[in-house]
C-alpha cells in the first residue's frame, strides 16, 4: 500500500513537473522566435473558425432552454421581467466561458492530443528534432496562441448567440417585448461580470492547450497509447476546467469585493 | 569520425546500454547488427541526439556532443539526418513539402543561406529523382507504400546533404526486391554524398550489402567490429545469434550443402 502511494504521488509529481516544464518553455520559445503565420494562420482556423457551428449550437441552445426555465421559474412570481438579466448575468459569467471551453475540449483538444499522440509514436516529433526544428515551436506554440485568442473570441461569439437565443424565446413564445428583455441588462451586467467571463475564457484556452498538448506529446504505445491519451486528455481537462471555474469564480469575486469596499 | 565511449542507457530497470564503445571512421558505412530488442535503435538515438545517455561520451569529429545544450545541439543536427524506420513522413504533408521540409524550416547548411522556393523545388526534385520516386510530389504520405515511403523518407534525409547518415532498420518490413532497392539506395546516397552512415538493423542480407565494417551489438555492447568477410569467418560460442542469423545466409548455406556433399 505505501509502496502504491508512494508510486502515484511520484507519478503525480513528476506529471506536474512536466507540465510546468512545457508551459516555461513554450512561452521561452515564443518569446525568442515567434511562430510563422501560416503556422499561426492553420491553427487559427482549425481552433475557431471550425469550432463555429459547434459553438454557436451550444450557446444558443443554452441560452433558448435558459430563458424558458427562467420565464417559467419566474413568471408566477412577477419576476418575468429579470429572465433577460438571468440569461445575460448566466451566459457571461458562467454558461458562455465553461460550456465553451467544454466544447472546444471535445472538438478541438482531443484531435490536437490524437494528433501529437500519433506523431509521437510514428516518430514524426523525433523527425522533427532530427532537422533541427523545435517542437515546442513548430507544434505547440501556434496552437497555444490560437487557443489564447480564439478560446475567448468564440466564448463572446457563444454569450451573444445565448442572449440572442433567449430573447427569441421569450418573444416567440412568451411575448416579451425587445425592451424589457434588453433594457435592464445594462443596469445589472456590470463591467465585472464581463471581465470574469473574459478571464475564465482565457484561463480555459490555456488549460486546453496545454492539457491536450502534454498528453499528446507523453503518449506511448501505439494506436491504443493514442486511443487511451486522447480520452484521457478530454477527462483531465473537463475536470481541471470545472475545478478551474469555482477557483476563479471564487477568486475574482473576492478581489472585486475586496476593491469595491477599498472604493467605499 | 564518430567515437562513442563507456556509453550507459537505462529505461527504468531496465539497462539497455552497458558501457558501449564504438568508433566509426569518416567515410564508411557502418553496420550495427543485433537482435531485435537489444538496443541499436537506443544507440542511434543516442548518437542522433533524441535521447541523451545516462553516461558516458559521443563524439563527432572530436565535438563532444551528449551534453551540448538545445541550440548547440540543432547546430549539430544540421551535419546529421536518421531515416526512421516508419520513415516517419509528417502526415499533414504532401510528398514536396516532406522532403523539402528541412529547407522551409532552415538555411541550407551549406551556404548559410535560406532557399528561395524555386531552388527548394529543384533540391525536391533531384533528391526523389534519386531514390527513383518522380512523379509522386503532390501526394499524399497515406497514398504510398512501405517502400516508397522508405524511400521518399531518404529523399528527405539527402535532400539537405547532411555528412552523417543514420539509418534505423532501413529495410524492416519490405519484401526482399524492395529491401534490395533500399541497400542500393543507402550505397547510392553514401556514394553521392561522400558521408558517414550508420545502420542499424537485423537484417543479415542488408549488412552484408552495405557494410564496410559490421558492429556486433549484444547485450548492451559491442562484441565484435570486423568487416563482410572476416564477419563471415567469426566462430565464437558466446554469440548467441550469430550462427542463427548466418545460416540463412545463402552464401553459409552454400558453403554448408558443399560441405554435406
Amino acid at each position: 500500500m505505501y509502496e502504491l502511494v508512494k508510486k502515484n504521488f511520484f507519478n503525480i509529481f513528476n506529471a506536474v513537473g512536466e507540465y510546468s516544464a512545457l508551459i516555461y518553455q513554450t512561452f521561452v520559445t515564443m518569446l525568442k522566435k515567434p511562430p510563422g503565420w501560416a503556422l499561426l494562420r492553420d491553427q487559427f482556423h482549425s481552433i475557431g473558425v471550425l469550432s463555429l457551428n459547434v459553438v454557436a449550437i451550444t450557446g444558443a441552445s443554452t441560452g433558448i432552454v435558459l430563458a424558458a426555465q427562467s420565464f417559467y421559474q419566474l413568471s408566477n412570481k412577477g419576476l418575468a421581467g429579470v429572465t433577460g438579466i438571468m440569461v445575460a448575468k448566466a451566459m457571461i459569467t458562467e454558461l458562455g466561458p465553461v460550456l465553451t471551453a467544454l466544447m472546444v475540449t471535445g472538438r478541438v483538444g482531443s484531435a490536437m492530443c490524437a494528433e501529437l499522440g500519433t506523431m509521437r509514436v510514428t516518430e514524426q516529433i523525433d523527425a522533427l528534432r532530427s532537422m533541427a526544428v523545435n517542437p515546442l515551436r513548430y507544434l505547440i506554440a501556434p496552437r497555444f496562441i490560437a487557443s489564447l485568442i480564439m478560446v475567448p473570441l468564440l466564448t463572446m461569439f457563444s454569450i451573444i448567440l445565448g442572449i440572442l437565443g433567449g430573447f427569441a424565446i421569450a418573444h416567440l413564445f412568451f411575448g416579451m417585448s425587445s425592451s424589457n428583455y434588453f433594457d435592464p441588462m445594462p443596469i445589472h451586467v456590470t463591467s465585472f461580470d464581463l471581465f470574469t467571463g473574459i478571464i475564465k475564457s482565457f484561463f480555459f484556452g490555456i488549460l486546453i492547450v496545454t492539457i491536450c498538448c502534454y498528453k499528446g506529446l507523453k503518449t506511448t504505445g501505439g494506436a491504443e497509447g493514442v486511443g487511451k491519451s486522447t480520452t484521457n486528455s478530454v477527462v483531465v481537462t473537463y475536470v481541471w476546467i470545472l475545478i478551474s471555474d469555482f477557483l476563479l469564480t471564487m477568486m475574482l469575486n473576492s478581489i472585486h469585493q475586496e476593491v469595491t469596499m477599498d472604493w467605499l | 569520425m564518430i567515437k562513442i565511449t563507456d556509453l550507459w542507457k537505462s529505461y527504468g530497470s531496465n539497462q539497455v546500454l552497458k558501457g558501449l564503445n564504438l568508433e566509426i571512421q569518416t567515410g564508411e558505412i557502418m553496420v550495427i547488427l543485433g537482435r531485435s530488442g537489444v538496443g541499436k535503435s537506443v544507440l542511434l538515438r543516442q548518437i542522433m541526439g533524441l535521447e541523451h545517455p545516462d553516461s558516458g561520451t559521443i563524439e563527432v569529429n572530436g565535438q563532444e556532443i551528449t551534453n551540448l545544450a538545445e541550440k548547440q545541439r540543432y547546430e549539430v543536427s544540421k551535419n546529421m539526418g536518421m531515416l526512421f524506420q516508419g520513415s516517419a513522413l509528417f502526415d499533414s504533408l504532401n510528398i514536396e513539402s516532406n522532403v523539402g521540409f528541412y529547407f522551409a524550416q532552415n538555411p541550407d547548411p551549406k551556404s548559410g543561406k535560406h532557399l528561395s522556393q524555386e531552388e527548394i523545388t529543384q533540391r525536391v526534385s533531384e533528391s526523389l529523382q534519386m531514390v527513383g520516386l518522380e512523379g509522386v510530389e503532390k501526394k499524399m504520405p497515406s497514398d504510398l507504400s512501405g517502400g516508397m515511403k522508405k524511400r521518399a523518407g531518404l529523399a528527405r534525409l539527402i535532400a539537405y546533404r547532411p555528412n552523417i547518415l543514420l539509418y534505423d532498420e532501413p529495410t524492416t518490413g519490405l519484401d526482399p526486391m524492395m529491401a534490395n532497392q533500399i541497400n542500393e539506395l543507402i550505397v547510392k546516397t553514401q556514394n553521392e554524398l561522400q558521408g558517414t552512415s550508420i545502420v542499424v538493423t537485423h537484417d543479415i542480407h542488408s549488412a552484408l550489402y552495405v557494410a564496410d565494417r559490421i558492429a556486433l551489438h549484444q547485450d548492451g555492447h559491442i562484441i565484435h567490429v570486423a568487416d563482410p568477410d572476416d564477419f563471415m569467418k567469426i566462430k565464437d560460442p558466446t554469440i548467441e545469434f550469430l550462427e542463427e542469423i548466418l545460416i540463412h545466409h545463402p552464401r553459409v548455406r552454400k558453403e554448408q550443402h558443399s560441405g554435406e556433399k
